[in-house]
């Protein structure tokens, strides 16, 4: 059995070890860490989470509302320096958070505070 | 290499992790930054305790056969080390070429370690202000502190990321230590590390890989050196070992109850003492930064060292009294369900001291309600666990062989406590999924439960391997009998 257990795992190597993981960061590379991990399965929200990135600053808070999980859960790594923050922790008046500007972003010609909003898998945004 | 330098490779990365990861957490509780020069005294304490005497260690004895095969023994090695190196060089590539792949490695692990890496104190908004998304930042920071340390020494996060093929290899010397104090041959030691080492879900890309930023690898070599700890009779390797288990996932809490029970009930004291120690230490350092971490009301300090000192005093209390009496450890086995309603009772008390709603500990120990309730799923969930922890996706033929060896070469069993270290383990598994807050159990048993088996496989290997060796290998002679017998 031993000898059952030490063919199995050798003969794996050249393909599920090496070969499957260098398709693997070769995909990653070409899809970028949003779409890498937004795009697959039923999870979405990549474009926006692109979108918040060439819209802020990286010293930026920016808000978010819904349950923290699913497709949210990625966002935090995602925009990393910044900080992911409860919209409803925040003073809508106030453009900075803790001393950090708030992030803004104009969309469809409107123009104000991102809010990402968590939906299970998908992501949305708003302008408040 | 002799013995004692080999024991800077193999034992040396389990003092240093540890070393550091006490004296981290020290300065974490002092609410200062951790330096990163604290590596120093971390590998000095490495170096001193590795020179430490490891007790039952011996060459293996049996040579007869090395001639005979040196061709084919010389093609295995050939092949061994090939596989190795490729796997090797593979986890390497997948470790620095881009972050984190994987789920929990990209959101929660590595997050914290950049994070860190920018400031190497938990005095920041993404750990202390509850409306900033810090994904599971509960979670213990030592994987990510080691991580930070080094990317603020070597000054890029890709170099800090070699991190995980370097424990990979340490943990292959870890358990080459272990094979060589079970007297288990040069031949078969090298089988034993290709089998491990090659395990599916430790070196396909998948969650829990080596290169996936989980905290398996950490855990699984913290518990491996706990078994070593354990089989060789090493105090200050046990005492290492359970603080590192302690410090490196959620986990460490169940996995050193799993070595408590098994020390208690083999009436090994010595094993027992150190446990206590390694991860008594542990948990009083942790659970304060993890109170910390939950934003709940801290508890206080003085109320932990009095759980922790009166839970010591009492296991060590019956362990002698139990001693004393004689009572076998089937006998203890039995006062184990006393333990077990003790825990619990405690449950209960720790779920309000570690806040009940706010971290993953709390989730768990507030279940105690959905265990009694999902007690007559019990056999849904032990046919989940034989199933995943059969597929040869997960763990290879290990439990298969764990199986056969329990049906077929019960007589040759080696090392009674390390067996029950690792029965202990598996059956102890059904307790998370039995506590755990997630609604759909088929799911949250098939998406974890091969992880928390690959923690448990280095302990595992580290007795099937001897036992297996043992049960196939032919009865000996008498000793007059045995060429070159000097009798």
């Amino acid at each position: 059995m031993l000898a059952l257990h030490l063919l199995w795992v050798g003969l794996r190597v050249p393909y599920s070890v090496v070969f499957r993981r260098m398709q693997e960061v070769a995909r990653f590379r070409d899809r970028g860490a949003a779409a890498s991990h937004l795009e697959s399965g039923r999870r979405s929200g990549a474009a926006i989470v692109e979108w918040v990135l060439r819209s802020s600053q990286e010293h930026d808070v920016v808000l978010f509302r819904g349950p923290r999980k699913g497709a949210l859960e990625f966002v935090p790594a995602l925009l990393h320096p910044r900080l992911l923050v409860e919209a409803a922790a925040t003073d809508r008046s106030d453009p900075h958070y803790r001393g950090r500007p708030i992030a803004i972003g104009t969309r469809d010609g409107k123009r104000g505070q991102i809010v990402i909003i968590g939906d299970g898998d998908k992501l949305g945004v708003e302008l408040r | 290499m002799s013995s004692r330098r080999f024991d800077l490779v193999s034992l040396g990365p389990i003092y240093a992790l540890a070393s550091f990861g006490v004296i981290a957490h020290a300065f974490l509780l002092a609410g200062a930054a951790v330096p990163s020069w604290i590596w120093l005294p971390s590998i000095a304490a490495a170096l001193g305790l590795s020179t430490l005497r490891v007790r039952q260690v011996d060459e293996p004895t049996e040579r007869s056969s090395l001639g005979a095969e040196s061709a084919a023994t010389r093609l295995e090695t050939v092949l061994g080390v090939v596989l190795l190196a490729a796997t090797f060089a593979a986890l390497t590539y997948g470790a620095i070429a881009t972050p984190a792949r994987e789920w929990d490695g990209f959101v929660s692990w590595e997050l914290r370690a950049r994070v860190l890496a920018e400031s190497l104190t938990l005095d920041q908004d993404f750990f202390r202000d509850p409306a900033v998304f810090g994904h599971t930042r509960e979670y213990p920071p030592l994987q990510p502190l080691v991580l930070a340390s080094i990317a603020r020494l070597s000054g890029s996060f890709a170099a800090a990321r070699l991190f995980f093929p370097i424990l990979w290899l340490a943990w292959l010397a870890l358990l080459e230590r272990g094979f060589r104090a079970a007297r288990v041959p040069s031949r078969w030691r090298g089988f034993g590390m290709c089998a491990a080492g090659l395990t599916p879900v430790l070196v396909d890309p998948t969650m829990g890989a080596v290169d996936s930023g989980f905290g398996e690898l950490l855990c699984l070599f913290a518990w491996s050196g706990a078994a070593v700890g354990l089989l060789t009779r090493h105090g200050p390797l046990t005492v290492a070992a359970l603080a590192l288990t302690i410090l490196a996932k959620p986990e460490g809490i169940f996995l050193s109850g799993i070595f408590l029970l098994t020390a208690w009930v083999s009436g090994n004291r010595h094993a027992l003492g150190s446990a206590l120690l390694g991860a008594g230490g542990a948990a009083l350092l942790w659970f304060p930064v993890y109170t910390q971490l939950t934003s709940t009301t801290p508890t206080s300090p003085w109320l932990l060292v009095a759980v922790v000192a009166a839970a010591s005093i009492a296991l060590l209390a019956s362990a002698t009294w139990l001693h004393r009496r004689g009572t076998s450890p089937a006998a203890r086995m039995g006062l184990v369900a006393a333990a077990i309603a003790a825990l619990v009772a405690c449950a209960g008390f720790l779920a309000d001291s570690l806040g009940s709603q706010g971290g993953v500990l709390g989730l768990y120990l507030s279940g105690m309600d959905r265990a009694v309730a999902r007690l007559d799923r019990l056999g849904e969930i032990g046919l989940a666990m034989l199933s995943t922890s059969l597929a040869p996706r997960h763990l290879g033929l290990l439990v298969a062989i764990g199986f056969a060896l329990v049906v077929f070469a019960w007589r040759d069993a080696v090392y009674p406590d390390l067996r029950r270290l690792v029965m202990l383990g598996f059956v102890g598994l059904l307790a998370p999924f039995l506590l755990s807050p997630e609604p759909d159990l088929r799911h949250h048993v098939s998406s974890s439960l091969d992880r928390l088996l690959l923690q448990q496989s280095g302990a595992a290997w580290l007795l099937v391997l001897p036992w297996l060796y043992r049960a196939t290998r032919p009865p000996a002679q008498p000793a007059g009998l045995v060429a070159g017998s000097t009798r």
